[in-house]
C-alpha cells in the first residue's frame, strides 16, 4: 500500500452527511441566536448519528472517520462539548461510555471550579494534574457567560476516582480537536477569501493587494497542513502506531495554531465588517479562541512533540 | 488514506541509509562548493546504483517517483548533498524534449554522474519576472551566437555544462521568445565569475560575449522554452524540498541547546515545541505534494505551499537557535552560525516566497 493523502468513499461520506447535518441543524442564523445556550436536541441528533461512538468499540468507525466527521463539524463550528465527550468516551467505563456516546449525558471537562458546560452537564471530569477523575458538583453551579459563547459556571467538585486515561484516548481527544479547529480556520478563510474576490476598493478587488492575498495564502497553507496532520495522526492511530500520540499532538498544537491566526487575519480582511457582534467572523472566531484555551491543555501535547528530540 | 510508503519503497530506503554510512563525513548539503571534488564522487557512486536516472520518463530502470522522494530526503538528512540539476531538470528534459542525438550524447554521462551543469537562468535585471530576461542568442547557420549576462548561478564555478535560458524572439514577446541551449563551459566567450555569499559559498554570475554554441546543442524548438520548463519543474516537484532537512535542522538545534544547558528553560522548550510542530507540517506538506504528483494532478499549489512553509521553518528554526543561544550561538563555524547565514537564502531561491504565496492566493483562493 502506497502513500495516499485522500479518504476514502465511506470516510468521505461521513464528512459529507454530517456537513449536510450540520448546515440544516444549526447554520450560521442558529448559531448567532443560541449564544450562552445549549441546544440539547441538536446535541442528541449528532449522537445519533454515532459520531459521539467513533474509535469506541461500539462506534462504527475509527480515528480516521471521527477526524473526517469533526472536520464536517469544525467546518460548521457546530456547537457542543465534542471534544469532552471524545476524551469521555474514551475513559469512561462501558456503561457510562454508552450514556456519553448516546447523547444522554453531557460532559463538563474541566480543572473546578470554572467548568465547561457546566449549567447542562450531567457528568463531571476533574482534571488533576496529568490524571482525570470522575467528579460530583458540590452545591448549585453559578452560571457565566464565556468568550465562545458557550454556557460555563462555576461549582466545587468532589473528587472520586481516577480513570485510565490512556496515551490513545488523549490521542483521540487531540484528532477531533485538532481536525474540528483546523476545519473551522480554514472555513473562515474560504469566507474571507470570497469577500476578498469579491469586494472592489481603490478600482479593483482586495484579493488584488498582496498585503491582503499573502496573508489569506499563509493561513489557507497552515490550516491545509494542520488538517493534514489531523488525518495523519487518526491513521497511526487506527494503525496502532508507536509515534500516533507525537502525530496527534503535533495535529492539535498545529490546528490551535493555524485556527487562531486565520481568526485574526480575517477579522482584519473583512475590514469593519469583521468587527460587527453579527457579521461573518465573530461568530467563529470566538469558538476558535474558546477551544484554544480550554482543558485539557496544551502542557502534554507540547511534552509529547519535543520528546522525538530530547532523546 | 495511508501515510506511508509501499514495501518495495521502505526496502529501498533502507538500502539506501546503508549506502549512506559510508557517506556521512561528506556534509556538502551547505557549502557544496568547498567540498566539490568528494560530492563528484558521491554522485558517481549514485550513478553506479542507477540511482540518478530512478525518476527519468522512458528510463528502462525507472521507479515510482516515492522511491526518488525517499532517495533525496535520506541523503539530505544524512546532509550528504543536494539532488543535482543535471540528473534533474537537465536529464528529464533531454529525456522528454531532446532528439535521439542529444539522448545518447547527454544521458549516459549523466546517468554515470560524470557530467554537471548549472543552472542559467536569473539576470541583473530578471529575477522572479524570468520573462523579461534579454541574454540573447542571435543564429548563424549552425551555431547561436550569444551575448548578455546571468548571476546568482549556484555551483557553476564547479560544473561542466550551463543550462541556459536566452532570448531568441523578441523583447516584446516574453516567455514565447525564449529558447534553451546546453553550452559547455569551456566555449570560447564564456565567462564565469564568483559572487561570494553571506554563508561562506559562493554564487556566480556568467557573462558571455558572442559565444558560439551549435544550434544541435538547443533543447526543444526555437523560442518553445517556455512549456518546456513548465514540465521540468513539474518533474521536480517532489524532490526540491527534501522534509528531512528541516528535521535534521531542528535535532542539530535542540541538540545544541541541550550541550548549551538551555533546555530547562521554559521558554526554550516552548520555542522549540512550537518547532517541533512546523517539522510536522512541513512533512505532510511534501506528502501532499508527492501525492499530488502520485496521482497525476496538477501539484503547483502543493508545491508553492510546501516551498513557502519549507524555506520559513528552516529560517525559524536558525534564528530560534540565536534567540536561545546568547553569545556562544555567535561563534563562527558553528552549525547554528551556519544555519542562520545560510537559510536566508532559501525564501529568495527556487522561487521567492512572496511569487509561491502569489500562486497560491490566484490558483487555490482565486486572489489577484
Amino acid at each position: 500500500m502506497s502513500l495516499d493523502l485522500e479518504p476514502d468513499d465511506a470516510q468521505r461520506a461521513i464528512h459529507d452527511e454530517l456537513a449536510r447535518f450540520a448546515a440544516e441543524r444549526c447554520g450560521e442564523a442558529f448559531l448567532k441566536a443560541h449564544v450562552d445556550r445549549f441546544a440539547i436536541d441538536v446535541w442528541r441528533e449528532l449522537a445519533a448519528l454515532g459520531v459521539l461512538a467513533l474509535a469506541t468499540p461500539e462506534g462504527d468507525g475509527g480515528a480516521a472517520e471521527l477526524c473526517l466527521a469533526c472536520e464536517a463539524l469544525g467546518a460548521a463550528v457546530f456547537p457542543g462539548p465534542l471534544c469532552a465527550s471524545v476524551l469521555a468516551a474514551q475513559i469512561l467505563p462501558e456503561a457510562e461510555r454508552r450514556e456519553v456516546t448516546a447523547g444522554r449525558a453531557i460532559v463538563s471537562l474541566g480543572t473546578p471550579p470554572l467548568l465547561p458546560f457546566a449549567p447542562v452537564a450531567t457528568l463531571f471530569l476533574a482534571q488533576d494534574g496529568d490524571a482525570i477523575r470522575l467528579a460530583t458538583p458540590r452545591g448549585e453551579v453559578a452560571p457565566h457567560a464565556t468568550l465562545g459563547g458557550e454556557p460555563w459556571g462555576r461549582v466545587a467538585l468532589d473528587l472520586g476516582d481516577e480513570l485510565p486515561a490512556s496515551e490513545r484516548a488523549f490521542a483521540v481527544h487531540d484528532v477531533a480537536l485538532a481536525a474540528y479547529t483546523a476545519a473551522a480556520g480554514a472555513a473562515l478563510v474560504a469566507r474571507a477569501a470570497e469577500h476578498a474576490r469579491t469586494r472592489r476598493q481603490f478600482g479593483r478587488t482586495l484579493g488584488e493587494f498582496q498585503a491582503v492575498s499573502h496573508p489569506l495564502a499563509d493561513c489557507a497553507i497552515r490550516c491545509d497542513a494542520a488538517r493534514i496532520l489531523a488525518r495523519a495522526a487518526a491513521c497511526a492511530i487506527d494503525a496502532d502506531e508507536p509515534d500516533a500520540a507525537t502525530r496527534a499532538a503535533s495535529a492539535r498544537l498545529s490546528a490551535r495554531a493555524a485556527a487562531l491566526e486565520a481568526a485574526h487575519t480575517t477579522h482584519q480582511a473583512f475590514g469593519a465588517q469583521g468587527i460587527a457582534l453579527e457579521g461573518p467572523v465573530f461568530h467563529v472566531s470566538r469558538r476558535i479562541r474558546q477551544l484554544a484555551s480550554q482543558p485539557p491543555g496544551d502542557t502534554r501535547a507540547r511534552a509529547a512533540v519535543l520528546a522525538p528530540y530530547a532523546a | 488514506m495511508n501515510f506511508g510508503f509501499s514495501h518495495g519503497a521502505l526496502r529501498f530506503r533502507d538500502e539506501v541509509v546503508e549506502f549512506l554510512r559510508d557517506w556521512l563525513d561528506l556534509d556538502a548539503f551547505f557549502l557544496q562548493g568547498h567540498r566539490w571534488p568528494r560530492v563528484r564522487d558521491f554522485f558517481r557512486a549514485l550513478g553506479e546504483r542507477g540511482w540518478l536516472s530512478l525518476g527519468w520518463p522512458g528510463e528502462p530502470g525507472a521507479r515510482p517517483i516515492e522511491f526518488e522522494y525517499l532517495l533525496w530526503d535520506e541523503i539530505a538528512y544524512a546532509r550528504a548533498a543536494r539532488n543535482p540539476l543535471a540528473s534533474g531538470i537537465v536529464a528529464k528534459t533531454i529525456a522528454r524534449h531532446g532528439d535521439d542525438a542529444q539522448r545518447r550524447r547527454w544521458l549516459p554521462p549523466i546517468r554515470r554522474g560524470e557530467l554537471h551543469f548549472s543552472l542559467a537562468y536569473s539576470e541583473p535585471e530578471a529575477g522572479s519576472d524570468l520573462a523579461s530576461l534579454r541574454c540573447r542568442a542571435t543564429r548563424r547557420g549552425d551555431v547561436y551566437v550569444v551575448s548578455g549576462q546571468k548571476c546568482w548561478q549556484s555551483y557553476a564555478g564547479d560544473m561542466d555544462c550551463l543550462w541556459l535560458l536566452c532570448r531568441t524572439g523578441t523583447q516584446e514577446s516574453r516567455g514565447a521568445g525564449l529558447t534553451l541551449l546546453i553550452v559547455d563551459k569551456a566555449t570560447r566567450g564564456v565567462d564565469v565569475r564568483p559572487l561570494p555569499t553571506l554563508d561562506g559559498d559562493r554564487l556566480y554570475e556568467v557573462h558571455f560575449h558572442d559565444a558560439e554554441v551549435p544550434v544541435s546543442q538547443r533543447i526543444g524548438a526555437e523560442n518553445g522554452a517556455w512549456a518546456i520548463m513548465g514540465t521540468a519543474l513539474a518533474d521536480e516537484r517532489h524532490i526540491q524540498f527534501p522534509p528531512a532537512r528541516v528535521r535534521r535542522d531542528l535535532e542539530e538545534v535542540v541538540a545544541w541547546a541541550t550541550g548549551q544547558g538551555l533546555l530547562g528553560d521554559p521558554v526554550a522548550r516552548r520555542t522549540l515545541s512550537d518547532l517541533a510542530v512546523r517539522v510536522e507540517e512541513v512533512e505532510v506538506l511534501a506528502l501532499r505534494v508527492l501525492d499530488a504528483m502520485q496521482r497525476g494532478a496538477n501539484a503547483a499549489v502543493a508545491a508553492a505551499a510546501n516551498k513557502v512553509v519549507h524555506t520559513l521553518v528552516c529560517q525559524e528554526i536558525a534564528r530560534a537557535a540565536l534567540d536561545l543561544g546568547g553569545p556562544e550561538a555567535l561563534v563562527q563555524g558553528t552549525r547554528v552560525e551556519l544555519l542562520w547565514r545560510q537559510s536566508l537564502w532559501e525564501t529568495i531561491g527556487g522561487g521567492t516566497s512572496e511569487v509561491m504565496r502569489g500562486i497560491v492566493a490566484r490558483q487555490q483562493l482565486g486572489l489577484g
